[in-house]
């Protein structure tokens, strides 16, 4: 259930340096996913605008370092966001 | 012709009735499920499906979300774009379904040895004697802490999310609790654990410098 072995690290190790990352960022305050959620889209738009969202909103920068799952998303949102600017022939679906 | 909608006619049109709506929930349909679509073709974990088959969940995908955010329209507060705000909601669904379906039928007692942590899980071979004793004692001291200090809910959670990388939304569905609620237990638990162990003279940070 683990993820895949492939990195160089071994688990054990890999894990306790996780661990500790995740403990040297550890903040006493904190957003949560739900928080996070309501401001990502601006996020996303800021950083695709060029700004350095991050200094804008560190806060949001910070919880996106800690929490996998809302990283992944917000990946997932700027992949979305960038096809904007593809040409439409390559946005066609097949079928 | 989508993004010409300014997010004031994106409202109004979804807001409206018949044809005029109809048009915008099509139109809002289309722009998801293309960007699904390609997002979804890039991922690694769905490299062994066909394109038909992605094109399938995307479409899923963006049907599901269109019902959602139709049911958030209110919450619309303006600070995006009305497509960015559709697409980050579009995102979470599709992720969390995805989440859930690869976690699907964990066990979270097997997962978490009943919330004790073994410290053989943070030891591995091969490492110098100078490397070992280093790493056990820091180990030890975590394990210690971890074992005593927090609740054991804490563990559960800090273990599953830590040494087995479970998602918080199928975490928090095995312990009957909800993604903000277990945040803020797995919050709790990480202050706790990291000033328990600088009172022990351990920072997290000249430990991973340790480690190279």
């Amino acid at each position: 259930m683990t993820p895949s072995a492939s990195h160089p690290i071994p688990e054990s190790i890999a894990v306790l340096v996780r661990l500790l990352r995740t403990l040297a960022m550890t903040e006493e305050r904190e957003l949560s996913c739900e928080e996070v959620f309501e401001l990502v889209d601006y996020y996303a738009e800021l950083q695709g605008a060029g700004v350095n969202a991050q200094d804008l909103l560190p806060a949001v920068a910070h919880h996106l370092r800690l929490c996998p799952e809302c990283a992944d998303e917000y990946r997932a949102l700027l992949r979305c966001l960038e096809l904007e600017t593809l040409a439409p022939g390559q946005t066609s679906l097949p079928g | 012709m989508t993004n010409e909608r300014s997010n004031e006619a994106w409202l109004a049109d979804l807001q409206a009735e018949g044809p005029r709506r109809e048009a915008a929930v099509q139109d809002l349909l289309i722009w998801l499920e293309r960007r699904l679509f390609f997002y979804l073709r890039e991922r690694s974990d769905l490299r062994g499906l066909s394109e038909d088959e992605l094109a399938q969940m995307a479409a899923d995908f963006a049907q599901e979300s269109v019902l959602i955010i139709l049911e958030k329209l209110a919450q619309f507060k303006g600070h995006s774009k009305f497509t960015t705000w559709a697409a980050k909601i579009a995102v979470h669904q599709a992720l969390g379904e995805l989440r859930r379906a690869r976690w699907r039928d964990v066990s979270l007692e097997a997962l978490t040895a009943e919330g004790q942590l073994d410290p053989t899980v943070l030891l591995s071979d091969p490492l110098t004697p100078e490397e070992k004793s280093l790493r056990r004692e820091v180990v030890n001291l975590v394990v210690d802490v971890m074992n005593t200090e927090l609740t054991k809910r804490q563990r559960q959670a800090l273990i599953a999310r830590l040494v087995q990388g479970v998602p918080i939304e199928v975490l928090a569905e095995q312990m009957h609790t909800n993604p903000n609620a277990l945040y803020k237990l797995l919050h709790d638990a990480r202050k706790r654990l990291k000033t328990r162990l600088l009172e022990r003279g351990i920072s997290p940070e000249d430990v991973l410098a340790t480690f190279g």
